[in-house]
């Protein structure tokens, strides 16, 4: 069976279930999104998946292999590739570089490939440029390539983590509050930009507080609180469903649907 | 159309060299070349810069665990105590060829390293510091202690020139060529690694550990590769020393050994190709130039240090235009 598909996965921190008995199935494709209140579980969830955390209960499996407590390089290997609540970019090389370190895991050749630089490696090194260019024009950044990327603005670094990671060609893409700290028209960018992505086929799974942006960019929505699963459906049915409202209720998300 | 050598960026200093990554090495061992010619001449500059060419092999090589992975160690001197005890016995008591008994110690470095590596490379930051700082300690008192081994304080004399089959580079200036040849191999090694696949496996890692597995990057592996170089690097600079010195002590590969590592990374530019070599040859030469202050020399070095680190905090390849990170 492709896509993902989560079992009955808990995480239990001490006395907290931070994940709590959580089950879904998403399809290999489409935009996807992942809601719920501060603390409710959405990053722990994603760190579940990832294999950042290993569940306590429950099981994960991708495109049908069971990838629970695969360490996250592995889970990458799988092809599933995240990115970070707060960015994590290599600061110190450039925007390219950054972008070229996504290329790792289609790409070979280690210490002896260094030192020798056999013609493969060569023409290697050509198609990672090549594909450099092609994730910074993806999400708008070519013109900065050369740039140390963190002379970034804010919103920048955002994308270039995203264009780092679809250049490690994942088939799922998990998106960790893309969005916070971004403008109204920086987020209308990234909604095309993601749009762009799940058209290349690659499945994007986000986590958002940007209800305007999960209600007009998510096929499907998944709303968790206090760990546990509460309501799945499409935009519509998330907007008038009892549980969601009650979990919101009070906050400003609420309006918006 | 992206360049290839836009992977990795320039020097943020306006006015910096032109020239791409790779001539830029050239053009320093060029100088450095030039350098030898000039010292022929002198041959009283030639066992400091002799020194400082084994200095800046080490360096090089604790560069790419600290300045390239972010890593850090205290205990590089025991993998180069490794070298020059290994060159010096099998020289010695076993009569092998000084390549060969190099490449031995270094390839046991190696070993040792990745046994030592696997469970202490989990620690970071300061924990990493402690536990390497304890390795360098033990491989001291090992030094001292196995006297039946090592000839403990009294240490290793008569230790044979360096040659390669059958020849020995038996005068100052043939050493001095060797020296120089093991430095330029270096920096070239290093230069090649940094501009790779795996070089930059190893900048993700330094950069963020998370991100760079959530990219498929095997971060323990990638530190362990780094820490094995390493102390590849150091085994043969010790190999080297214990050569050109022809005589090895326990003190030789002591903390001053990485207290001297560390101050070179970080005057020549920690994370750059050619600030180890920089580094080396400065720290090396300092005391000679100052030597004329006498009483005041230890006064003016630390002085000069501290200059150094306030007025190029990246180092003082960043003056040179070198290859930066």
């Amino acid at each position: 069976m492709s896509g993902l598909q989560l079992q009955s996965v808990s995480k239990q921190f001490g006395g907290l279930r931070a994940v709590d008995d959580v089950s879904f199935s998403l399809p290999a494709a489409g935009i996807h999104a992942l809601i719920g209140p501060n603390g409710a579980g959405k990053t722990t969830l994603f760190n579940l998946i990832s294999g950042r955390l290993t569940p306590t209960a429950g099981r994960v499996h991708f495109d049908g292999d069971d990838i629970t407590g695969l360490p996250p390089h592995r889970v990458a290997a799988r092809g599933i590739v995240r990115t970070f609540q707060l960015v994590r970019l290599f600061e110190d090389i450039s925007v390219a570089g950054n972008v070229a370190v996504g290329c790792h895991l289609h790409s070979r050749g280690g210490i002896g490939a260094a030192l020798l630089r056999p013609r493969w490696v060569r023409r290697q090194e050509r198609d990672i440029a090549e594909q450099c260019r092609d994730s910074l024009e993806l999400v708008g950044l070519a013109a900065a390539a050369e740039r140390p990327a963190g002379q970034l603005t804010y919103g920048h670094q955002r994308l270039l983590e995203i264009a780092r990671a679809v250049a490690a060609r994942p088939r799922l893409l998990l998106l960790d509050e893309p969005a916070a700290g971004l403008n109204a028209s920086e987020t209308a960018v990234l909604a095309d930009i993601i749009h762009a992505i799940a058209a290349r086929g690659i499945g994007v799974l986000l986590i958002e507080h940007d209800m305007e942006l999960v209600m007009r960019i998510a096929a499907d929505i998944i709303v968790l609180d206090f760990g546990r699963k509460i309501a799945e459906g499409s935009p519509a049915d998330i907007a008038k469903d009892p549980a969601v409202l009650a979990a919101y209720l009070g906050t400003a998300e609420t309006e918006v649907a | 159309m992206i360049s290839l050598s836009s992977i990795w960026p320039e020097p943020r200093q306006a006015g910096a060299w032109p020239w791409p990554g790779a001539m830029r090495l050239v053009g320093l061992l060029a100088a450095v070349v030039l350098l030898i010619f000039a010292v022929a001449t002198n041959s009283y500059l030639l066992t400091p810069l002799g020194f400082a060419l084994i200095y800046a092999v080490f360096a090089a090589g604790l560069n790419v665990f600290m300045g390239f992975a972010g890593q850090v160690s205290f205990g590089q001197s025991a993998f180069a105590a490794i070298g020059g005890y290994g060159s010096a016995i099998l020289t010695g008591s076993y009569n092998w060829e000084p390549l060969a008994a190099a490449a031995a110690s270094a390839v046991l470095a190696g070993i040792l390293a990745l046994v030592i590596g696997f469970p202490t490379l989990r620690l970071r930051g300061h924990y990493l510091a402690m536990a390497t700082l304890a390795i360098g300690l033990m491989s001291y008192e090992l030094s001292v202690q196995w006297e039946s081994l090592t000839q403990g304080y009294l240490g290793i004399s008569g230790i044979p020139p360096f040659g390669i089959f059958g020849f020995e580079a038996a005068t100052d200036r043939e050493q001095f060529l060797v020296l120089v040849a093991a430095a330029a191999l270096s920096l070239f090694a290093t230069h090649r690694l940094r501009h790779s696949r795996f070089g930059r496996s190893l900048t993700a890692v330094a950069g963020s550990e998370d991100a760079a597995a959530a990219l498929g990057i095997n971060v323990m592996r990638a530190k362990l590769a780094a820490f094995i170089l390493a102390a590849i690097f150091a085994s043969a600079s010790g190999s080297l020393l214990a050569h050109f010195i022809g005589y090895i002590s326990p003190e030789m590969f002591g903390l001053h050994l990485v207290v001297l590592g560390f101050t070179m990374l970080y005057v020549g530019g920690i994370g750059t190709v050619s600030g180890p070599l920089i580094g080396a040859v400065v720290i090396s030469l300092l005391p000679e130039a100052i030597r004329g202050l006498k009483d005041y020399q230890d006064l003016i070095y630390g002085v000069v240090l501290i200059l150094i680190l306030i007025y190029a905090p990246k180092g003082l390849s960043s003056f040179a235009g070198a290859t930066r990170r």
